[in-house]
């Protein structure tokens, strides 16, 4: 259980441990001069120390199993007779040796070195251990290891705020949007000589103006066929309707009959405002004819 | 808890009284067969007085590392007394080595052998082989 001359910096453990070795390595100085000897090899010396310290805890371990065997747990008297017995140890003449060595000056006093993290360090109450974690482990560190600061703030959701910042938000795109087709297609300038400064998208006439309405694009056609089926649907609707219902349902029936060729009417109107304007990016898709090789 | 004086009866052949082995070819009526631990009760009032050259919270904590949890102080001082006694034994017939080879030669016949005695490890090998413990140290190539 030594750790052999290691150089990293030891740990409090460690220090508990190099010290009480220190300790024995004095008391067997001490056995030594007891003895007569003057002086001794080191190597001398760290043999007994390793030796003492080995006796006692084997003399520990033996009197422990001795005890457990007997079914006990706390070692008795007897209990250690038996074990230095066993390890060869003459118990009669213990008595007479204590006597003998009492002329021997007691040094070696004992260690204190306890590791305690010093007062400045702490700051704050540590949290106190929940109930299902024993005493003796050590303490939760202290309460800044805890602190968490969110990285985000928290979006503003007052309604004015919100409100004020959506219509200005609209106000922003709307005039972004009506640059951008002025930028791109033909412009006309209320102001004579500045041209750029309030762009306004050209209105621009057309030779035969009621063309367009008489003549609908593809894209009208398609629309156009899709509100004549439903257009169809509804009247073969209105008509079955009176099959079921009375005769007073028919005034309201034609009336939104007129109400939806209206409806197509007014949307032929508006797609020949958008053709007016003819916008690059509002022109119809043109797919390249795929040629087909037989 | 009251030590409990036992007398543990010893085994007829290869017993162990006082610490002693007794090889059974040799016993005759002075052996005694019993090891009764009454001296040792008493003796172990007498340590409450006497500390041991080895502090007891050192002897604790080696004690605590076998796993030994000693109820009663005066147990650690028994067993670092033992531990002691252990040692000067060994560095008593260390010490006798050492003066068997100053004056084996008969040197300095005139005065005592001086009265500085080095324990070297030439000294401490032998002695520790008497117990039964063989230490080899490596020599060293300078």
């Amino acid at each position: 259980l030594q750790r052999s001359g290691s150089k990293h910096a030891s740990t409090p453990a460690d220090n508990y441990y190099l010290a009480r070795r220190r300790t024995l390595q004095v008391v067997v100085s001490s056995l030594l001069t007891e003895a007569g000897f003057e002086s001794a090899e080191k190597a001398a010396v760290e043999t007994l120390t390793e030796m003492l310290q080995s006796y006692i805890s084997e003399i520990g371990r033996s009197a422990k199993s001795y005890c457990e065997h007997t079914a006990r747990t706390q070692p008795t008297l007897s209990d250690i007779v038996v074990t230095l017995v066993e390890m060869g140890f003459n118990v009669e003449t213990l008595p007479a040796y204590a006597k003998r060595s009492q002329r021997m000056v007691i040094t070696a006093p004992p260690v204190t070195n306890q590791p305690v993290t010093p007062k400045a360090l702490t700051a704050g109450q540590n949290k106190p251990h929940p109930s299902h974690i024993p005493s003796h482990f050590p303490e939760f560190p202290d309460p800044h290891t805890y602190i968490k600061t969110p990285t985000y703030r928290e979006p503003v959701s007052d309604y004015q705020v919100l409100r004020e910042k959506a219509a200005s938000q609209r106000r922003d795109v709307e005039r972004a949007l009506t640059r951008f087709m002025a930028k791109t297609g033909e412009t006309q300038s209320l102001f004579k000589d500045d041209v750029s400064t309030f762009p306004l998208i050209a209105a621009r006439p057309f030779t035969v103006p009621y063309l367009t309405a008489l003549l609908p694009s593809e894209l009208e056609m398609q629309q156009m066929e899709e509100t004549d089926s439903s257009e169809q649907d509804d009247q073969t609707d209105t008509e079955n309707l009176p099959l079921h219902m009375s005769t007073d349902d028919s005034g309201p029936e034609k009336e939104n009959a007129s109400v939806l060729q209206q409806n197509t009417s007014l949307s032929g109107s508006r797609n020949g405002e958008e053709n007016m304007i003819d916008n690059p990016y509002l022109r119809p898709v043109k797919k390249p004819k795929i040629r087909r090789k037989k | 808890a009251a030590p409990v004086s036992a007398a543990a009866a010893a085994a007829p052949e290869g017993a162990m009284s006082n610490g002693v082995y007794v090889p059974p070819s040799a016993s005759n009526g002075d052996v005694k067969p019993v090891v009764s631990t009454t001296p040792l009760v008493d003796f172990l009032m007498q340590l409450e007085d006497y500390t041991p050259t080895i502090p007891d919270a050192v002897t604790g904590y080696y004690l605590n590392r076998a796993g030994f949890e000693a109820s009663d102080p005066r147990i650690i001082r028994l067993i670092s007394l033992a531990a002691q006694k252990f040692i000067s034994d060994i560095a008593n017939d260390a010490l006798q080595h050492c003066k068997m080879k100053g004056t084996a030669s008969g040197s300095s016949r005139n005065k005592s052998k001086d009265k500085k005695y080095t324990l070297t490890m030439e000294d401490l090998t032998p002695a520790l082989a008497e117990y039964g413990i063989n230490v080899k140290k490596p020599h060293y190539f300078t």
